[in-house]
C-alpha cells in the first residue's frame, strides 16, 4: 500500500474514575487505513469505540500513541475529518440547512456560497423540501441524513461515523445503509464506521476490525470480499453467512469470563 | 399556535367559572367585607376611564421597568459566568444563595436607610427582588448546555469564542426567556411591595386609600389590575419566545 491515508499507532487511553484509579479504555490499538477505504469497527457496547473515534477526530488526546492523517500527526479537531454522531446531535435552533452549513461557517465560507453548497448536500441526502425544517420536526432517519450532510459538507478526507444508524428502526436503517453506499460510490471517501451490528459492518465495509471488550484492543481484522455496488442479496449468500459467523466467534472469544 | 388553540377555550372556561364562584361568594355579603365581580369590574372600568388608574399604573411601571432592566443587565452576564466557570461559581454562588434566602421585605429597612423612601428605593427593591430569580435560572441554563452539542461545535472547528457565540448562547436562550418570565413576575410583586412598604404612591397609594375607606370594590379592582398586568407580562413574553425561538418546543405544552 502506498502512504496510508490514516495511521493509528499504539493508541492507549484511560479515564480517571473516582479516587484517582484509572480505567483503561483503549490498549495499544494500531492499524492503517488506505485512501478511499471503507473500514468498519465492531465491538461490544462500552468497549471504547466512541472514545477511539473521538481521538481520531482530535476531540480528546490519547495517553500515548498517535493518529496520522496523510503522514501528519493529528493534534486537534480539523477539517480533514467530519464526524457523524451516535445520537445525531443536531443543533436544535438551526434548520436542516443551517445545520449543514455549520462546518462551512466555522471555516469562514461566505454566506451565499455556503448556503448553495449546503443546499447541494441536502439534495444529495434526499432532504429537498425539508431544508427549512427544524430538527424536532424531522424523523430520526431524516435527522441523521442531516447529520451525514453536515459532515460531508466540509468535504472531509476522512468520514468518521459513530453508530450513525444505531438508534433507528430496522427499515430506516436498511434504507440508510443503501443510501450511504450510493453516496459513497459517488463521493468516494475514506470512512471509519463504528457499529455493533455485524451485518451492517460486512454489508458496508471493505474491511472489518473487531475490538475486544474494554479495554479495547484489536482482536481481528477481516477483509470483505464482495464486489461493489452491493445489494441486499449478498446478505443471504454463503460467504456472507460464513463471515458473520467468523466475526461472531471472534467477538465471543474476546469476552473473557 | 396549537398550544394556544387548545388552551384558549379551557382558559376562558376557568375564568368564567371563577367569576361565577366569586359572584356567588360575594352575594349577600356586605360591601365592606367583599364585593362581587360585577361591581369590581364596573369600578375598574370607571377608574380606567377617569384616568386615575392609568396614571397610577404609568407611575408604577416607571420604577418597574428601570429596576427590572437593571436586574436583567446584571443577572444575564453574571449568570452565564457562574454557570460556565467553576471558579466564578465557587466565589459567587454561596453568597448568592445566602442572600436569595432572605425574605425581600426584610431588605426594606436597609433600602430606606440607603436610598430613602422614594423612587430610588423602589427601583432598588424591584432590582433586588428580581435579580436573584433571573440569576439562578440563567445559571442553571448555562450550566446545562448539552455537552454533546459543545463537542459537535469543537468537532466542526469552532474555537473557544465561537463555541460561546454559536453554541452556548443559542442553547441557553430558552432558559433566558424562562428567567425573564419569572423575573418579571417577581418584579411586579416588588413594584407593589415597594409602594406599600415605602412611601405610598401610585397603585400602592390607591390601595392604601381604598383599604382605609373600607372600599372593597376599589381594593379588589386594583388586585384585578395587578392580575391582568402579571398575565399580560407572562403571555407577552411567551408570545415573544415562540416568535423568536420557533425551534424550541416547551416541554409543558
Ligand atoms: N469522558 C469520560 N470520562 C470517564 N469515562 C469515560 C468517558 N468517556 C467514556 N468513558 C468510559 O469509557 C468506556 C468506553 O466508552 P465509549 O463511549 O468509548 O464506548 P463505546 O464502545 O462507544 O460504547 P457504546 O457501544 O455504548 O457506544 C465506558 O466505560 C465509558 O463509561
Ligand atoms: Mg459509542
Amino acid at each position: 500500500m502506498a502512504q496510508p491515508k490514516l495511521e493509528i499507532s499504539q493508541l492507549t487511553k484511560g479515564f480517571v474514575r473516582g479516587r484517582g484509579d484509572i480505567v483503561p479504555v483503549l490498549e495499544n490499538v494500531s492499524f492503517a487505513v488506505a485512501d478511499l477505504e471503507f473500514v468498519a469497527i465492531v465491538g461490544p457496547s462500552g468497549c471504547g469505540k466512541s472514545t477511539f473515534l473521538r481521538i481520531v477526530d482530535g476531540l480528546i488526546e490519547p495517553d500515548s500513541g498517535e493518529v496520522r492523517l496523510n503522514g501528519r500527526a493529528v493534534t486537534g479537531p480539523g477539517h480533514g475529518r467530519g464526524m457523524v454522531f451516535q445520537s445525531f446531535d443536531l443543533f436544535p435552533w438551526r434548520t436542516a440547512l443551517g445545520n449543514v452549513e455549520f462546518g462551512l461557517e466555522m471555516m469562514g465560507v461566505p454566506r451565499q456560497e455556503r448556503r448553495d453548497r449546503a443546499q447541494g448536500w441536502i439534495e444529495l441526502v434526499g432532504l429537498t423540501g425539508f431544508e427549512h425544517s427544524y430538527p424536532h420536526q424531522l424523523s430520526g432517519g431524516m435527522q441523521q441524513r442531516v447529520g451525514i450532510a453536515r459532515a460531508l459538507a466540509i468535504e472531509p478526507e476522512v468520514l468518521l461515523m459513530d453508530e450513525p444508524f444505531g438508534s433507528l428502526d430496522v427499515q430506516t436503517r436498511d434504507l440508510l445503509q443503501d443510501e450511504l453506499l450510493a453516496i459513497w460510490q459517488r463521493k468516494r471517501k475514506t470512512v471509519l464506521f463504528v457499529t455493533h451490528s455485524i451485518e451492517e459492518a460486512i454489508y458496508l465495509a471493505d474491511r472489518v476490525l473487531i475490538f475486544t471488550p474494554r479495554p479495547a484492543r484489536l482482536e481481528l481484522v477481516l477483509d470483505v470480499p464482495f464486489a461493489r455496488p452491493r445489494t441486499e442479496e449478498i446478505k443471504s449468500s454463503p460467504a456472507f453467512v460464513e463471515l458473520r459467523r467468523e466475526i461472531w466467534q471472534s467477538l465471543k472469544r474476546g469476552v473473557r469470563i | 399556535m396549537t398550544r394556544l388553540g387548545h388552551g384558549l377555550p379551557l382558559m376562558a372556561a376557568s375564568m368564567v367559572g371563577g367569576m361565577i364562584l366569586w359572584e356567588m361568594a360575594a352575594s349577600g355579603v356586605s360591601g365592606v367585607i367583599f364585593a362581587p365581580p360585577s361591581v369590581v369590574l364596573a369600578r375598574l372600568a370607571q377608574d380606567t376611564l377617569s384616568g386615575v388608574l392609568p396614571m397610577a399604573l404609568l407611575g408604577s411601571l416607571a420604577h418597574l421597568a428601570v429596576g427590572f432592566l437593571l436586574a436583567v443587565a446584571v443577572a444575564l452576564p453574571l449568570g452565564f459566568a457562574i454557570g460556565r466557570s467553576p471558579p466564578v461559581a465557587a466565589m459567587v454562588e454561596p453568597v448568592m444563595n445566602a442572600i436569595y434566602a432572605v425574605p425581600p421585605v426584610a431588605m426594606v429597612p436597609f433600602l430606606i436607610i440607603w436610598f430613602g423612601l422614594f423612587y430610588e428605593a423602589r427601583v432598588a427593591l424591584v432590582f433586588l427582588m428580581s435579580v436573584f430569580e433571573i440569576l439562578v435560572t440563567v445559571t442553571v441554563g448555562a450550566r446545562n448546555v448539552d455537552p454533546m452539542l459543545l463537542q459537535v461545535g469543537r468537532s466542526f472547528g469552532a474555537n473557544r469564542f465561537r463555541l460561546v457565540t454559536v453554541v452556548m448562547l443559542p442553547a441557553s436562550l430558552p432558559f433566558v426567556f424562562t428567567a425573564l418570565r419569572v423575573g418579571l413576575v417577581r418584579a411586579i410583586n416588588a413594584m407593589i411591595t415597594a409602594e406599600l412598604f415605602l412611601a405610598a404612591v401610585n397603585l400602592g397609594a390607591l390601595m392604601k386609600q381604598s383599604a382605609q375607606r373600607f372600599d372593597m370594590a376599589g381594593l379588589l379592582s386594583l388586585v384585578v389590575l395587578l392580575c391582568l398586568l402579571g398575565l399580560a407580562a407572562q403571555e407577552g413574553l411567551k408570545a415573544l419566545e415562540s416568535r423568536l425561538l420557533p425551534w424550541h418546543v416547551r416541554p409543558s405544552s
